[in-house]
């Protein structure tokens, strides 16, 4: 049979002009497209998480293999740029092109799953409470309260040096648990304001449940802001793991993280500085990358946000 | 202004009864027996069991919370597993240290930060702000043990300046207070940046400049007065922040301060000097938050009736 005889019908479209009527995410997208810092922060973000997802495809040699041909007769570290091993190689002869590859594979899991972990916190935290009685919001916030007041590196350190055993996925859990409150406080505020809107009471008035508004109405507006914070936060998570990573708290060797690399590169120093350079940049790196695409998100979504920027907290140094 | 202050020791309280009972029950979770650990490996179990009746460890949960409480409250802070040594006469003894690097450190940082957040706000979208911008950008991004490194490297190892780690001469507390000061300082510059902005734009500095005041006395008197509050804040938060110990700096240039303290305690699983320090640093951290609140109530008084 034939269709080709069969005149399609003429589209009633009517020409929309450029750059309009995109509605609010592709107005976003455009202005963070225009954002020269943004876009810098989008392609280094993009080169770690390529980086890591491709990480065993990229890798010369296995991150953890002590090969002898990795040493100087003398037994030092070889310098980057010696043959076949791009950015040299650490003190037991490990590949450090390779260990950098699987430090970003932490560093990234760490930075994305402190922040899932916030999310569902500070949403589900904020949100009840947002919704709750009297009572019941009280004791959620102030719990909110303690949690942002004390320091987050000292609580890691409590309790990865005294009962939970360090690891990436235990970093992530208490990184996660502190921001999840910083993001419990945000959205409370704007479920509280939110609530008593017109269309959210006649969301009710129509008989739909506490939960349904939540993730309907309410939810949807706290979206941009989350989003704008996990970005700015995955770079706070990545600088944590790193200081705990370093100071053994962290991921623990011979599984490589920049933070360990860093610690493990510090007696080499003043003979092979590179062990330090190079873990230290993709920490700077990662850190950059994801700072300016957050303030570009900010800016490109919900202007009125606190300037928050990285979370440089004192506690870090 | 008393009822403020009230409030805020209040809260301090709270904040510091919630951290005794967490670092509390940190200790109470811990697979490390402490009755074990302070006998000694050699010890017999009896000798062991002896130990945990002398310390009252067998004694219920709540009893040993309640005996707790009661020892902090003196400022005891138990007896190191380790050493044998009062924990809280060995903090007090690497008080000095840590105190001398947290204010000279707070010193660079003021010195870096105030200047540079002021002219990239005054000469806004020029040259000079982009060049703050970038540079604080990686001020702020660095990970203050690589820039203590870079330092080490460039400043201590090629250039010979500075003495290295472990130095006890009175300079060897320019390098650890200049990394510390250098990331601060990045902080505090954007920071100071954007209030400072957000402040320009307001009704009382064109009614300032259309008084003709000289752009000299709007930026010290209304612009700077206005910008402060959060630096004071910070300020207060970063001090007490220092003075609990400077965990990764003093542990990359081996100062012998608290911070050091916390981590031989840490390597050495001595589970009562861990605490120690950290419930020092809980103290220190909000006992200074309180007093930059109270500063900045002062100078401020909008910030009461927030």
């Amino acid at each position: 049979m034939s269709v080709s005889s069969i005149a399609p019908p003429e589209p009633h479209v009517l020409p929309t002009p450029a750059g309009r009527e995109r509605g609010y995410w592709g107005e976003a997208g455009d202005e963070l497209r225009r954002d020269r810092a943004a876009v810098i922060g989008f392609a280094l973000v993009a080169v770690l998480v390529l980086g890591a997802i491709f990480a065993s495809l990229l890798q010369p040699a296995d991150p953890n293999f002590q090969s002898a041909d990795g040493l100087s007769d003398a037994g030092d570290p070889l310098p980057p740029g010696t043959d076949g091993y791009l950015l040299g190689t650490d003190g037991l002869g490990r590949d450090v092109f390779s260990r950098v590859l699987e430090g970003a594979r932490i560093s990234l899991f760490v930075g994305i799953a402190a922040n899932l972990i916030a999310c569902l916190i500070g949403m589900a935290v904020g949100g009840v409470a947002g919704l709750a009685g009297r009572r019941l919001q009280a004791v959620m916030m102030r719990a909110v309260d303690v949690i942002v007041s004390f320091p987050v590196l000292l609580l890691a350190i409590t309790l990865l040096a005294v009962i939970a055993e360090p690891s990436a996925l235990a970093v992530s859990v208490i990184v996660g648990v502190n921001f999840g409150a910083y993001l419990a406080r945000l959205v409370f505020v704007q479920v509280v304001s939110l609530r008593t809107r017109e269309y959210v009471l006649a969301a009710r008035a129509c008989g739909s449940s506490g939960p349904f508004v939540l993730f309907r109405h309410i939810l949807p507006h706290v979206l941009p802001s989350a989003i704008v914070y996990c970005t700015l936060g995955a770079a706070t998570a990545i600088q944590l793991e790193a200081a705990l990573s370093y100071v053994g708290l962290g991921i623990r060797p011979p599984q490589a993280s920049w933070g360990n690399m860093i610690a493990d590169g510090q007696p080499y120093l003043f003979t092979a500085p590179w062990l330090v350079i190079v873990p230290g940049v993709a920490i700077l790196l990662a850190m950059v990358g994801f700072s300016l695409l957050g303030d570009g998100l900010r800016d490109a979504l919900d202007p009125t946000l606190e300037k928050r920027g990285i979370a440089s907290v004192a506690g870090l140094r | 202004m008393l009822g403020y202050v009230a409030r805020r020791l209040l809260w301090a309280l709270v904040v510091l009864w919630a951290v005794v009972t967490i670092t509390f029950c940190a200790t109470y979770l811990s697979d490390i027996d402490p009755a074990a650990v302070y006998a000694g490996q050699r010890a017999t179990t009896e000798q062991i069991a002896a130990v945990r009746a002398d310390f009252g460890l067998d004694d219920s949960l709540l009893v040993q919370y309640g005996r707790y409480l009661a020892r902090l409250a003196q400022a005891d802070l138990g007896q190191s597993f380790v050493s044998r040594d009062d924990v809280a006469a060995q903090v007090v003894d690497r008080l000095p240290k840590t105190a001398e690097l947290a204010a000279v450190a707070m010193l660079i940082q003021l010195a870096i930060g105030v200047p540079l957040g002021l002219l990239a706000a005054l000469k806004r979208r020029t040259v000079i702000d982009r060049g703050i911008l970038l540079l604080t950008l990686l001020g702020v991004a660095a990970p203050a043990f690589v820039t203590g490194f870079l330092l080490l490297y460039v400043v201590a190892f090629r250039l010979g300046w500075l003495p290295l780690g472990g130095s006890s001469e009175a300079s060897a507390v320019i390098l650890p207070a200049l990394t510390l000061g250098a990331a601060g300082g990045a902080w505090y510059a954007r920071m100071l940046r954007s209030t400072t902005l957000n402040i320009l734009g307001e009704d009382y500095i064109r009614t300032a400049r259309a008084k003709g005041l000289a752009e000299r006395v709007v930026v010290a008197r209304h612009v700077l007065r206005n910008a402060i509050g959060p630096i004071v804040v910070m300020i207060g938060l970063d001090l007490g922040v220092f003075l609990g110990g400077v965990l990764i700096i003093e542990k990359v240039f081996a100062c012998p301060g608290i911070g050091l303290y916390a981590w031989q305690a840490i390597e050495q699983n001595d589970t009562p000097a861990v605490l120690g320090t950290v419930l020092v640093a809980a103290f220190c951290v909000t006992l200074l938050s309180v007093l930059a609140d109270v500063v900045n109530a002062v100078i401020d008084p909008r910030v009461r009736y927030g």
